[in-house]
């Protein structure tokens, strides 16, 4: 068992309160307030499983990031949690990344780098993207695991359990290295004392400057970021059964009081009203039909 | 002018075609009517045979099936091998899909094989300035506001916000043309392996990923029902959500409420027992969803939004529903 990686990402504060550059491409905090970033929830779930990992199998535990100087502060909290080692791929607070070339960067750094597996966080919440991890493990040219709530390594065999629709789970195996994303939830993150974050050696977070010209270029561009909803939802018009309360109503809540036409009211023997649902059940397939 | 086809990637459960697909296909054909380019259907796995009439009525003019044995499971190998041949063949200028949980797995890892653009999440796409390339809408910054993101390059890939655009009436369409594309796949290239898949615990998983929710109303506190609920929950492997006045009664967990100030969920049945049908509640089921409902009261709001409506009193209708599935679950 060699190395684990955990990539991390700085994501904007929920709690921030944001407003439009003037050139309406970027967004920034508000007047009075600072720059609030903090790390994506995801990829803390990441490091407490990584952190367990490396307490059984006695390894070491990399964390890496490609992010502007701000980010430090979360490098030293995952070093004082336990992370062995962090890099911290440095880029200047204007060249704003997206996950297309934070992908790039990071996999040219770890391909210079020994591991066993690459964990990070399901989802870039502030910007609802899910590509991160599945654009690294290409471009490492891994096997991925996506939303994995637990992981065990076996020999060189990773097994995952991974949450699926409907709130199943699925285990999944593949061979190392691979990448494994990590549902938000899978774990809670843990509070670090202040003291212990001082102690963080500047030695244990290796700097990295990446120069502008090394940052690969977007394949999209942000032309434009704005405040209105672009377009209203379709909803279905109000049914012509309705009465004109009725389909007032229908049309303030979005379709919402749509009557069932078809509408079939039972009543009278108790045996055959359960007949009826159980008919129902089987109908649409909850139960097996006999 | 003319781009090249739009695809759409189409999922479907055994019996019927996920509605964020069907949103997907309505937004590909607005794309192709402005780009007078031709709509293609996409699905993996296994055909669907019998799902067909569905997409009769959506505007679609053919449908690759792409098949082979070792993609009747889902694997993100499998998938991104099969989907990269068949896009190189054809070449589409844009690729559409619903942000399922599976889409996101393997489009981002599509994406970065054939090193072209992805917007995850949009709500709109549009034909760019000068009719080249796309401009795709999404939220970010957690809602807060729109960015819109243009490129030129193609094929471009954009995963659509399942539920942002509402899928509109069917309406009848020309016949679908059906081809068949089996892409080159190797077992060796296929490096992940499901060991088993397990039905997720009604106790514990969230509510809006249910397909069957059981909700508990006050009728099932008043008269002293809850255990008999829980017995027929455990029976259906359903969850039990609940009404508001059930929260307050200790009864369900915050997490577990339906409504305006609770949960919006979308499962393919409700079953509202002692459930009066209060606007605050009914707000948080998708008009989708089918309502069975079991209320004393005839006059109640429920059965206005209900399939199936039965006029009676829980204490004497549960044990017996109960009965008959032991009775099945026996046979
Ligand atoms: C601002 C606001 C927000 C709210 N948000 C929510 C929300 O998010 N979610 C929510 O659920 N509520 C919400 N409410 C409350 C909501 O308005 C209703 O009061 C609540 O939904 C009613 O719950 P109920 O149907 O369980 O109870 P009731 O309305 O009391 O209905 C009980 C039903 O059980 C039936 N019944 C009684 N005994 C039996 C029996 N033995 N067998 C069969 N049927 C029986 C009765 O006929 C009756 O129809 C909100 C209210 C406000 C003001």
């Amino acid at each position: 068992m060699r190395n684990i990686i955990v990539c991390i990402h700085q994501v904007f504060d929920p709690l921030a309160s944001l407003q439009l550059s003037a050139n309406e491409k970027a967004v920034c905090p508000q007047a009075d307030e600072e720059h609030l970033l903090t790390i994506e929830p995801s990829d803390l779930a990441a490091l407490e499983i990584a952190l367990q990992l490396q307490k059984t199998h006695q390894t070491t535990l990399t964390v890496i990031c490609a992010a502007s100087a701000a980010a430090k502060d979360d490098l030293r909290y995952c070093v004082a949690r336990g992370a062995t080692n962090a890099i911290h791929l440095l880029v200047s607070e204007e060249d704003r990344l997206d996950t297309w070339n934070t992908s790039l960067l990071i996999a040219e750094q770890l391909k210079q780098i020994s591991f066993s597996l690459i964990l990070c966080g399901e989802i870039w919440q502030d910007i609802m993207d899910r590509s991160f991890g599945p654009f690294l493990a290409e471009h490492l040219g891994l096997p991925q695991i996506t939303r994995a709530e637990h992981v065990e390594i076996h020999n060189d065999t990773i097994q995952a359990r991974s949450v699926c629709d409907h709130g199943d789970r699925e285990l999944i195996t593949c061979p190392c290295p691979a990448l494994i994303t990590i549902a938000r939830f899978a774990q809670q993150p843990q509070y670090v004392a202040m003291k212990k974050r001082l102690h963080v050696t500047d030695a244990s977070i290796k700097t990295i400057p990446v120069d502008e010209k090394a940052i690969p270029s977007a394949l999209t561009q942000i032309s434009m970021i704005g405040y209105p909803r672009p377009r209203v939802k379709y909803q279905p018009p109000p049914e012509k059964n309705l009465s004109a309360s009725e389909r007032l109503k229908s049309l303030i809540q979005g379709g919402q009081t749509k009557k069932q036409s078809d509408l079939t009211i039972h009543e009278g023997d108790t045996a055959v009203l359960a007949q009826k649902v159980i008919a129902f059940l089987e109908e649409t397939g909850i139960i097996s039909k006999q | 002018m003319t781009l090249g086809d739009i695809f759409v990637f189409a999922e479907y459960t055994t019996n019927r075609w996920l509605d964020g697909s069907l949103e997907a296909i309505q937004e590909g054909a607005r794309v192709a009517r402005q780009t007078a380019s031709n709509l293609v259907v996409i699905t993996i796995g296994t055909p669907c045979a019998d799902l067909d009439a569905v997409l009769e009525k959506q505007p679609i003019q053919s449908l690759i099936s792409v098949e082979h044995p070792l993609l009747t499971t889902f694997s993100t190998d499998g998938y991104v091998i099969a989907l990269s041949q068949l896009i190189e063949q054809y070449m589409p200028s844009l690729f559409i899909a619903s942000a399922t949980l599976t889409s996101q797995d393997f489009i981002p890892r599509l994406c970065a094989r054939l090193k072209a653009p992805l917007v995850s999440n949009c709500v709109r796409i549009s034909l760019g300035d000068n009719q080249r390339g796309f401009v795709f809408v999404k939220p970010t910054h957690y809602g807060q506001f729109y960015t819109t993101f243009a490129c030129e390059q193609t094929p471009a890939f954009a995963m659509l916000l399942p539920g942002a655009i509402g899928i509109q009436p069917p309406s009848e369409y020309s016949p679908i043309q059906v081809k068949t594309f089996t892409p080159h796949i190797s077992p060796d290239d296929i490096r992940t392996s499901m060991l088993e898949r397990t039905k997720g615990d009604p106790r514990s998983i969230d509510i809006r990923e249910a397909s069957v929710i059981i909700g508990a109303g006050r009728g099932v506190a008043e008269s002293d029902c809850w255990q008999t609920v829980e017995s027929l929950a455990d029976l259906l492997q359903a969850p039990i959500a609940g009404t508001r006045p059930l929260l307050d009664q200790g009864l369900v967990r915050r997490e577990r409420v339906i409504g305006q100030t609770g949960k919006n969920v979308k499962p393919d049945v409700y079953i509202a027992l002692g459930i009066s049908g209060a606007y605050y509640h009914i707000q948080g089921i998708n008009p989708a969803s089918t309502i069975v409902a079991v209320n004393i009261d005839r006059k109640a709001p429920i059965f206005t939004h209900s399939k199936l409506g039965i006029v009676g009193d829980l204490r004497q209708i549960l044990p017996e529903i109960i009965d008959r599935l032991q009775k099945l679950k026996r046979d």
